[in-house]
C-alpha cells in the first residue's frame, strides 16, 4: 500500500515536471541582470537565445511597432460642433 | 509513514501548479482578448469617423440649400441631417472615448489603479454623451444648435483630461521599452565582463555597447522631456501645444529605442561570432 502511494507520487512528479516544461506562457520572461548567470561552457550557439530570447525581441519589436503611431492613433476627433442653419 | 507524507506532498505540489500554470493561460488569453477588443473598438472608430464625413457632408449641403430657399420642404431636410450629423458627432466622440478605454486596458505599464481611475472617468463622459445622443430625435432645428453648443463646451472642458490620459498612455510604453532593452544592455554587459576576464579583446563589443548605451540615455532624456509636458497639460490654452510637444519628445525617444534595439542585436550578433572563434 505504501509502495503503491509512493510510485503514485513519483508519476504524478514527472507528470507535474513534463507539464511545467510544456505550459510556459509565450509572455517574455521577467529581465533583471542578475539573473544572467554565465555557464562554463558558453558556446555561439546558445548565447544568442541567452541575451535575447526569440519572445523578448518579439514583445520588443511589436511595442516598438505600436508606439510608432499610437499618438496619431490616439488623435481626438475633429467635430464641428456648430450644426445651426443661422 | 514518510513515503506516504512525501507522496502527499508531492501530490499537493502537482495541484498547486496545475492551478498556477491554469491561471497564467487564462492570463494570456485575457491578454489577447483585450487586444482583439481593441483592433475591434479601432475598426468602431474608423466606421464612425468614415460615417460622421459622409454625413457631414449631407448636413452642410441640405444647409445651403435651405439657406437659399427657406421653404417647409427644404427646412425639414435640414433638420433630418442636423439630426443625423449632430448623432453621429457624438458617437465618433463617444467610439474615441471607447478606443481610449480599451487602450488603456491594453496598457499592462499601468497599474490596476491607474487604469481603473482613468477608466471610470472616461466612462462618465461617455455617459454624459449617451444622455444628450437621447434629447437628438425630438430636437428642433434650434435645439440641437443649443444641444451641440452644450456638447462643444463639455468637450472643450474635458479634452484636457483626456490629452494627459492619452500622454501618459504614450509615456508609459515608452518607459516599459526603455526598462527592458536597458536590462538587455546590461545583459550584454555581463557577458563582455565575463569575455575580458577569460583573456578576450573586447575593445569592439565595448565600443558598440557605448554606442548603445549613448541612444538608450538620449530616449530617457527625451522620454523624460515628453512626460513633463503630458503632465502639464491643465488648461484648455496649452492643451494642443504641450500635447504637440509631449508627443514630439516620445517621437524620438522612439526614434532612439528603435536604434538602440538595433544596436544591441548587433551587439548580440558580434558576441556570437567572437564566441565562436
Amino acid at each position: 500500500m505504501k509502495k503503491a502511494v509512493f510510485l503514485a507520487g513519483i508519476l504524478l512528479l514527472a507528470v507535474w515536471l513534463s507539464g511545467c516544461v510544456q505550459q510556459q506562457p509565450p509572455s517574455a520572461p521577467s529581465i533583471t541582470p542578475g539573473n544572467v548567470t554565465a555557464p562554463s561552457n558558453v558556446t555561439a550557439g546558445n548565447v544568442s537565445a541567452e541575451l535575447l530570447s526569440p519572445e523578448e525581441a518579439e514583445a520588443i519589436e511589436a511595442l516598438l511597432n505600436e508606439t510608432q503611431s499610437l499618438a496619431e492613433e490616439l488623435e481626438e476627433p475633429q467635430v464641428d460642433w456648430n450644426i445651426s442653419v443661422e | 509513514m514518510r513515503r506516504e507524507l512525501l507522496a502527499l506532498v508531492i501530490t499537493g505540489v502537482f495541484l498547486l501548479s496545475f492551478l498556477g500554470s491554469a491561471s497564467a493561460f487564462s492570463l494570456r488569453e485575457l491578454g489577447e482578448a483585450i487586444q482583439q477588443k481593441y483592433q475591434e473598438i479601432k475598426q468602431k472608430y474608423l466606421n464612425a469617423s468614415n460615417f460622421y464625413q459622409e454625413v457631414r457632408q449631407k448636413w452642410l449641403q441640405a444647409r445651403e440649400t435651405y439657406q437659399q430657399i427657406k421653404n417647409e420642404t427644404n427646412r425639414e431636410e435640414a433638420l433630418e441631417w442636423a439630426r443625423k450629423v449632430a448623432g453621429a458627432g457624438i458617437n465618433i466622440t463617444i467610439t474615441y472615448l471607447e478606443k481610449v478605454i480599451a487602450k488603456v486596458n491594453a496598457t499592462t505599464a499601468l497599474t490596476e489603479e491607474q487604469r481603473s481611475a482613468i477608466i471610470s472617468e472616461l466612462q462618465l463622459r461617455i455617459e454624459w454623451l449617451r444622455n444628450r445622443t437621447q434629447e437628438i430625435p425630438q430636437a428642433n432645428l434650434s435645439e440641437i444648435s443649443n444641444i451641440t453648443h452644450k456638447i462643444r463646451n463639455y468637450w472643450q472642458n474635458h479634452r484636457v483630461a483626456v490629452k494627459r490620459h492619452v500622454g501618459k498612455i504614450l509615456s508609459v510604453k515608452i518607459n516599459w521599452l526603455i526598462q527592458k532593452i536597458e536590462n538587455l544592455t546590461e545583459r550584454a554587459e555581463a557577458k563582455i565582463e565575463e569575455l575580458k576576464a577569460n583573456g578576450t579583446n573586447t575593445s569592439e563589443l565595448e565600443a558598440l555597447l557605448d554606442d548603445l548605451n549613448e541612444k538608450l540615455d538620449l530616449a530617457k532624456e527625451k522620454y523624460e522631456a515628453a512626460k513633463e509636458k503630458f503632465e502639464n497639460i491643465t488648461t484648455l490654452e496649452e492643451a494642443n501645444q504641450l500635447f504637440r510637444e509631449g508627443r514630439d519628445f516620445i517621437r524620438e525617444a522612439h526614434q532612439y529605442l528603435v536604434q538602440a534595439f538595433q544596436q544591441f542585436k548587433q551587439l548580440v550578433k558580434e558576441i556570437k561570432e567572437v564566441l565562436a572563434g
